[in-house]
C-alpha cells in the first residue's frame, strides 16, 4: 500500500496561475467582478424573508408600501447582481478551456519531438498516465482545476461571512457545523487514500478490460474472430475482465459507505444544536424574523461548506494530475541532443566503432562490439535472417537511439554531438509502412505547411511515375489525403503509397538514402519500378537498401549479412557467393525456385 | 429515445429501478424540509410548548440524518450501477461488432460510425449525463407535482402566475434550443477531426517518420489552427448562453418576488382568501421558489438529455445494423474437399461502381495446389473473402463438392476452411491458444508437432512459460513481444493446427526472411499433404511448387495453367512477372 502522494501543490496552483498571467491577463478582471457578484448574491435571499417577516409582526404598523418596496429592491437589486453573475461565468468558460487547449498544444508538440526511444517504451506510457490525462476533458484535470479556481473564492469569502454572522449568534452552533465538514474532509482523504492504495490493481485491470475493448472494437479482428470461431471466447474473457474492475470498484465505494457512518454521527450532532439552540433562543425572546433568518443561513452555509469542501478536494486532487502534466513539460525526454549542425553539400560516411545494443529494458543484445564502415558514396545491402536486427541498424544510424556502448561516427564526428533535429535532416528514408496523413498531397510530400517549393514537387512526382494520378485529382497537389477530415480525401493503392512516401524522401534531398523493406507488399512489376527508382534516388549519395529479398543485392555495390550473432559477412555479391557461406546459401535457396523454368528441385 | 430506454431496461434493469426510487426519495426530501419547518414556526409562535417543541424539532433533525444515510446507501448503489450500465453498453457494442455482416467491417462508413459511436460513450460521458439527466428530470417532475398540491391548498392564482413565469422561461429556451440543437451537430465533425490529429502524437507507426521528416511543425501548427476555431466558435455560443442563462436568473427572481408578494399579502389582508400564519408564509414561499427553480432546472435537463441522446445517434444507428444473415444452409460439410467451382462470379464492393471481379470462372480438383497470381488490386484477396463466406457474390456461385457453398450450414462449413490472411492478426492469449483456438491444448502433441515444423521450436524453448507465455504487451507488461516473422509463423501454425480439408494462404511469408520461407516452401508438400490449398503470392517463386497458377488481371481470370504452360506464352502477364523477379537472381555460372 503506497501512501498518498506528497506533491507541492501550492507550486502547481502557483504555476497555473501565472499561466493565466500570461496567456490571458483579462481573465483577471472578469474573475473580480464575478466573485463580487457571487459574494453578494446569496445575501438578498437571505436578507428577504427577515424584512418581510419583520414588517409582518408590527401588527397593525404593517405599511404596504414598505413591504411592496422591499420586495422591487430585492427584485432590482438580485436581477441585476444574478445577470452579472452567470452572464461571466458562462462567458469565461470557453476563455478557460481556451488555455487548457494551449496546454494540450504544449504537450502534442512534446510527444512528436521527444526522443524516440520513449515511443516504443510502454513503461513511458505507464509513468506519465496521470500526465496524458490531465488535458483530456472539460471537467477535470487542469481545466477542472481552472474552473474551480475561478468560483471557488466566492465560496470561500461567503462562508467566511455567513460563519461570522452565525458565530455572533452562537459559537456552538457554528463549531458543530464546522466539526461536520471537518469530519466529511478527513472521510474523503480517508476514500482517496484508499483508493490510491488499489491504484496499481485498479490500472492494471483497466488495462486488461481495456485491452479486450480494443480487441473486440478494433474491426480488423474481424476475419479471424469469425474464421476461426473465437467470437465467444473473447467476449467471455471481456466479461470476466469487467467483473473483476467492477469488483475491485465495488470494494472502493463500500469503504466509502462504511467511512461515512461517521459522518452521518456528526451530521446529527450539528443538526442537534443548530435546532436545539435556536429553539431555546426563541423561546427566550429571539424573534422569528431572525430565526428564519438564521435557519436559512445555516442552510445556506452547510451548502456552500460543503461545496468547498469538495471543491477543495476535488481541486487538490486533481492538482495531481496537473503536477504530473507540468513534470512531464519539464522532463528533458531528448528532443534537442548535441550542436552540430546537418553536414551540407556531402553526402555521409557512417562508421561504427564497437558498438553494442539492447533495447532498453531488455536482456538481449541486438549487436555486440559492432565494427564496419559505410565509405561515402557506396551503396550497401543489408540482409539478413529475421531478428537479426536489421531495422534496427536503420535506428541507430539516423539517431532515433542512441548505442549503449560505442560509437557512431558520420563523417568523423560522433552522432551524439548533432543536433537532433539537424541529424535527423540527413537522412531520406524510406520504411516499410507507408505513414500517409491527413494533409494535402503537398504537404505530405514537403512535410511542412508553409514554403512548400511547387516546382520540387512535381518534379518528384514526375521521377515516381505518379505525376498523371495527380494531375487526375480534382485539386491537384492541393488534393487533401485520407478520408477521414475530408470525405472526397484520397486513398492511394499500395503501391501508388509507396511511391509517394519515395517521392518525400527525394524531395527531402537528404545527405544519405536509407530504404527499409518498401517493396514487401507489393508485386513484382510494381516492385521493379521501385527498384528503378532507387537509382535516381540515389544518385551520388551513400545509401543503404533494407530487405530480405536478395533480388535487391543486385544493384547495390556491396552487401552486410547480419545474422542474431552480428554482422557475418561483407563483400561484394561476387565475393559472397564466391565464399560458399550463409550468403550463398540464402540467395541460391531464394532463387531456387526461379532457376530455369522452375522445375523444383528436391533437396535431401 | 425510446430506444435508448429499452436497451438500457434490457442491459441493466436493477440499475433503473434504483435510479427510479433514488428520484422518489429526493423529491420526498426537498417536501418534507418544506412542509415540517412550518410546524415548528407556527409553535414557536403559538403555544411554545416544550414537549411539542421537542417533538418537532427532533423530527427535522432525525429527517435529515435518515435522509442522508439514504443519500449515502444510494450513492454507492448507483456509482456502481453507473458503472455496470456503461461496461454493458460496450458490451452490447462488441457484441454487434462480432455479429455483423462482414461487409460493414471493411466499409469506411461504418468505421466512421462506429468511432463516433465509442467517441460519444467515451469522450463526451454521452451516456453518463443522459442517466442523469433522465433521474433528474424525474424526481424534478415529482417534485414539481408535490410542490403543486402544496400551492394549490393556498391558491391557484399563485399557481397560475408562476405557470407563466415559466412559459416565459420556456419561450426563450425553446428559442434558444434550436441554436444549441445546430451548434453542436456542427461542433461533432471538428472535434472529431481535431481528435485525429491529437491522436496522431499517440500512434507509435508514425513517429519515426514524424521526426525523420520533421512534420512536429507542420504537425503542431494544425493542432494550434483548431484550437482557435474550436474556442471562437465556442466563444460565440457560451456568450449567447450566459445572456440567455442571465436571463432567466432574472425571471427566476421574478418568479421568487411575485411568490413573496402574493403570499405576503395573504399574511397580512383577508382580501384574497383566509389569512395565513407566519409559519405557512415560510412553507409556501419556499415551496414556491422551490417550484420555480425546480421547473426551470427541467427545461435544461431535457434540453441536456436531448442534446446527449443526440450524440448516442452514432451509437444506435450502429447497434441497430443487421447481423449476419441467418442462412437456411443445412448440409454438412463433409471430411473431404472434391471439387471447387466458381461459376460466373462478379462482385463489387458495397457503395462502390467497379467490379473487382467480373465473370470469374474456375475450377480447383480436391488435392490439388493453386496458386492465384496478379497485380496489386487484382481481386485475389477478393476471391478468397468470397470463398470464405465473408462476403457473398453479386452475381454468379461458388460451389465445393458440388453443392452452393451457401447450402452448407455456416459453423460446418468454416470448419473446413484454415486462413491466414495478409494482415492476421494475434490475440493476447497464451501462444498455445493462439495456435489452438482452444483453452485446452496441454497435451497437445500436435502443437508441439507443428511448433518445430514451422521452425518456431528454438524460440518457444527460449521462453521461460514455453507455450504458456502470453503474447504481447497490451494485455499484461510479462507479455513477450514477437518478431514480425514469429508471429507469422505463428499464425501459419494456427491455420495448420485446424487441420482443414481446404487450406488458404494469402502472403504468408512476406515477414520471413529467405532461410525461413523457404523452410515453410520445402515442407510446405509435407504440411499441406492431402489438402486442397489455395496460395497468394507476390513471390513468383511460390508458384512453382503449385499445380496450377491462376492468373487475374483488372478482375477477369486471364489464365489457367501449370506454370511450365503459363511460361511458354511469352507475352503474357504471368511471364513478365515471373521474369523480373527471376533475373536478379540468375546465378553466373561459377
Amino acid at each position: 500500500m503506497e501512501k498518498q502522494i506528497k506533491y507541492p501543490f501550492c507550486k502547481t496552483i502557483n504555476r497555473l496561475i501565472k499561466n493565466v498571467n500570461e496567456k490571458n491577463p483579462k481573465l483577471y478582471i472578469y474573475f473580480f467582478i464575478y466573485t463580487i457578484a457571487a459574494i453578494i448574491y446569496p445575501f438578498f435571499s437571505i436578507l428577504l424573508p427577515k424584512l418581510l417577516i419583520e414588517q409582518f409582526s408590527l401588527g397593525s404598523m404593517i405599511s404596504l408600501k414598505n413591504i411592496l418596496r422591499i420586495i422591487l429592491s430585492f427584485f432590482i437589486l438580485s436581477s441585476i447582481v444574478g445577470f452579472i453573475e452567470t452572464y461571466i461565468k458562462s462567458s469565461c468558460y470557453t476563455k478557460i478551456t481556451a488555455l487548457r487547449l494551449d496546454y494540450l498544444k504544449d504537450q502534442f508538440q512534446k510527444l512528436v519531438e521527444m526522443d524516440y526511444k520513449y515511443v516504443e517504451d510502454a513503461s513511458f506510457y505507464e509513468t506519465y498516465d496521470r500526465a496524458l490525462e490531465a488535458n483530456n476533458s472539460n471537467d477535470n484535470g487542469v481545466e477542472g482545476v481552472y474552473h474551480k479556481l475561478f468560483t471557488t473564492p466566492a465560496v470561500f469569502i461567503t462562508s467566511i461571512l455567513f460563519s461570522i454572522w452565525i458565530g455572533r449568534v452562537s459559537v456552538w452552533i457554528l463549531l458543530s457545523l464546522i466539526l461536520n465538514v471537518v469530519a466529511n474532509l478527513w472521510i474523503q482523504r480517508k476514500v482517496n487514500e484508499y483508493e490510491y492504495s488499489m491504484k496499481k490493481e485498479l490500472s492494471r485491470q483497466n488495462r486488461r478490460k481495456r485491452y479486450y475493448y480494443e480487441t473486440t472494437h478494433d474491426f480488423s479482428f474481424g476475419k479471424e474472430i469469425r474464421l476461426y470461431n473465437l467470437k465467444n471466447r473473447v467476449l467471455e474473457n471481456y466479461n470476466k475482465e469487467i467483473q473483476k474492475y467492477i469488483d475491485l470498484n465495488k470494494l472502493i465505494k463500500k469503504k466509502e459507505f462504511t467511512l461515512g457512518f461517521l459522518g452521518l454521527f456528526t451530521l446529527f450532532i450539528n443538526q442537534a444544536a443548530l435546532y436545539g439552540i435556536l429553539i431555546w433562543k426563541v423561546v427566550h425572546g429571539m424573534s422569528i424574523a431572525d430565526f428564519s433568518m438564521y435557519l436559512a443561513l445555516i442552510l445556506q452555509l452547510s451548502l456552500l461548506l460543503n461545496t468547498l469542501i469538495e471543491d477543495i478536494s476535488f481541486i487538490y486532487r486533481e492538482s495531481l494530475y496537473v503536477y504530473d502534466f507540468f513534470k512531464f513539460l519539464d522532463t528533458d525526454l531528448g528532443e534537442v541532443g548535441g550542436e552540430k549542425k546537418a553536414i551540407e553539400k556531402d553526402t555521409l560516411e557512417i562508421e561504427f566503432k564497437n558498438v553494442s545494443f539492447k533495447y532498453p529494458k531488455t536482456d538481449n543484445y541486438i549487436f555486440e562490439n559492432l565494427n564496419f564502415k559505410i565509405p561515402k558514396g557506396q551503396r550497401l545491402a543489408i540482409v539478413g535472417l529475421n531478428g537479426a536486427g536489421k531495422s534496427t541498424l536503420v535506428k541507430l544510424i539516423t539517431g532515433l537511439y542512441d548505442v549503449d556502448e560505442g560509437e557512431i561516427l558520420i563523417n568523423g564526428i560522433p552522432i551524439k554531438d548533432f543536433n537532433k533535429k539537424e541529424l535527423y535532416s540527413m537522412f531520406s528514408v524510406v520504411f516499410q509502412e507507408v505513414n500517409i496523413l491527413a494533409f494535402t498531397l503537398a504537404e505530405n510530400i514537403a512535410c511542412t505547411s508553409e514554403n512548400i517549393d511547387i516546382n520540387r514537387v512535381y518534379e518528384v512526382l514526375d521521377k515516381v511515375g505518379l505525376k498523371d494520378k495527380v494531375d487526375s485529382f480534382p485539386k491537384g497537389l492541393e488534393q487533401m489525403m485520407l478520408k477521414i477530415i475530408d470525405e472526397n480525401g484520397i486513398e492511394l493503392s499500395g503501391g501508388e503509397s509507396q511511391k509517394l512516401v519515395i517521392a518525400r524522401a527525394l524531395y527531402k534531398n537528404g545527405n544519405m538514402v536509407i530504404m527499409d523493406e518498401p517493396t514487401s507488399a507489393l508485386d513484382a512489376l510494381a516492385e521493379a519500378e521501385i527498384y528503378k527508382d532507387f537509382s535516381e534516388l540515389v544518385e551520388n549519395k551513400t545509401s543503404i537498401y533494407i530487405s530480405h529479398r536478395l533480388s535487391s543485392t543486385k544493384f547495390c555495390d556491396v552487401i552486410a549479412l547480419f545474422d542474431k550473432r552480428g554482422l557475418i559477412e561483407y563483400g561484394t555479391h561476387e565475393e559472397l557467393m564466391e565464399k560458399r557461406g550463409e550468403y550463398y546459401k540464402m540467395f541460391t535457396i531464394q532463387g531456387k525456385y526461379y532457376q530455369e523454368g522452375g522445375e523444383i528441385i528436391e533437396t535431401a | 429515445m425510446k430506444s435508448f430506454l429499452s436497451i438500457s431496461w434490457k442491459a441493466s434493469p436493477s440499475y433503473i429501478i434504483l435510479l427510479l426510487v433514488n428520484a422518489l426519495l429526493e423529491s420526498a426530501r426537498i417536501v418534507v424540509n418544506i412542509i415540517l419547518p412550518k410546524y415548528l414556526i407556527d409553535e414557536l409562535l403559538g403555544n411554545k410548548d416544550p414537549q411539542m417543541l421537542l417533538i418537532l424539532g427532533s423530527a427535522i433533525v432525525l429527517s435529515n440524518v435518515i435522509f442522508k444515510l439514504i443519500e449515502n446507501i444510494m450513492k454507492k448503489q448507483l456509482t456502481i450501477g453507473r458503472i455496470k450500465l456503461e461496461e454493458k453498453m460496450s458490451q452490447i457494442m462488441a457484441n454487434k461488432i462480432m455479429n455483423v455482416d462482414f461487409s460493414y467491417l471493411e466499409n469506411p462508413y461504418y468505421l466512421d460510425l462506429k468511432e463516433r459511436a465509442v467517441f460519444a460513450i467515451n469522450n463526451q460521458l454521452a451516456l453518463e449525463n443522459i442517466i442523469v439527466g433522465i433521474t433528474n428530470t424525474i424526481r424534478d417532475l415529482i417534485t414539481i407535482i408535490s410542490l403543486l398540491i402544496i400551492l394549490f391548498s393556498l391558491s391557484w392564482v399563485l399557481v397560475v402566475f408562476l405557470l407563466l413565469t415559466i412559459g416565459l422561461n420556456l419561450w426563450i429556451y425553446s428559442s434558444f434550443a434550436n441554436y444549441q440543437q445546430e451548434f453542436f451537430q456542427s461542433i461533432i465533425p471538428i472535434n472529431r477531426k481535431y481528435g485525429y490529429y491529437m491522436g496522431l502524437g499517440f500512434q507509435d507507426k508514425p513517429q519515426k517518420d514524424i521526426r525523420l521528416y520533421n512534420m512536429g511543425q507542420m504537425l503542431t501548427q494544425r493542432v494550434i489552427e483548431y484550437n482557435k476555431d474550436l474556442m471562437d466558435e465556442f466563444q460565440v455560443f457560451y456568450n449567447r448562453l450566459g445572456k440567455i442563462e442571465g436571463l432567466y436568473n432574472v425571471i427566476n427572481v421574478l418568479q421568487a418576488s411575485i411568490a413573496y408578494g402574493y403570499v405576503g399579502l395573504r399574511v397580512i389582508s383577508d382580501k384574497f382568501g383566509p389569512n395565513i400564519s407566519i409559519g405557512s408564509f415560510t412553507m409556501y414561499v419556499n415551496a414556491a421558489i422551490n417550484f420555480s427553480q425546480t421547473t426551470t432546472k427541467l427545461g435544461k435537463n431535457i434540453t441536456l438529455t436531448f442534446q446527449m441522446l443526440q450524440y448516442l445517434d452514432p451509437f444506435m444507428e450502429f447497434i441497430s445494423l443487421p447481423e449476419t444473415k441467418e442462412y437456411s444452409g443445412k448440409l454438412k460439410m463433409e471430411d473431404e474437399i472434391k471439387s471447387i467451382s466458381f461459376k460466373n462470379v462478379s462482385f463489387k464492393y458495397p457503395g462502390s461502381d467497379k467490379y473487382v471481379l467480373e465473370d470469374i470462372s474456375f475450377d480447383i480438383k480436391g488435392g490439388e495446389k493453386i496458386s492465384i497470381v496478379g497485380l496489386n488490386g487484382a481481386g485475389k484477396t477478393t476471391l478468397i473473402k468470397l470463398l470464405c463466406r465473408l462476403y457473398e457474390p453479386d452475381s454468379g456461385e461458388i460451389f465445393v463438392n458440388g453443392h452452393n457453398i451457401y447450402d452448407y450450414e455456416y459453423e460446418s462449413y468454416m470448419e473446413k476452411i484454415a486462413v491466414i490472411f495478409q494482415d492476421y492478426k494475434l490475440f493476447a492469449f497464451t501462444v498455445g491458444e493462439n495456435i489452438s483456438c482452444n483453452e485446452r491444448y496441454k497435451e497437445d502433441k500436435k502443437i508441439m508437432d507443428l511448433i518445430e515444423e514451422v521452425g518456431l521450436k528454438e524460440k518457444i524453448d527460449s521462453l521461460p512459460n514455453g507455450l504458456d507465455s502470453l503474447i504481447g504487451k497490451a494485455y499484461d507488461d510479462k507479455g513477450i513481444e514477437l518478431s514480425g516473422g514469429e508471429s507469422q509463423k505463428i499464425a501459419i501454425a494456427r491455420a495448420l493446427y485446424k487441420d482443414a480439408p481446404l487450406i488458404i494462404l494469402d502472403e504468408p511469408t512476406s515477414a520471413l526472411d529467405p532461410l525461413a520461407e523457404a523452410e515453410i516452401y520445402e515442407h510446405f508438400n509435407t504440411l499441406v499433404k492431402g489438402k486442397t490449398a489455395i496460395y497468394i503470392s507476390h513471390r513468383m517463386s511460390s508458384s512453382v511448387f503449385c499445380d496450377r497458377i491462376l492468373l487475374i488481371e483488372d478482375g477477369k481470370v486471364v489464365d489457367y495453367d501449370s506454370h511450365a504452360n503459363l511460361m511458354e506464352k511469352k507475352d503474357s502477364l504471368y511471364y513478365k512477372l515471373f521474369t523480373t523477379q527471376a533475373k536478379n537472381y540468375q546465378l553466373d555460372i561459377a
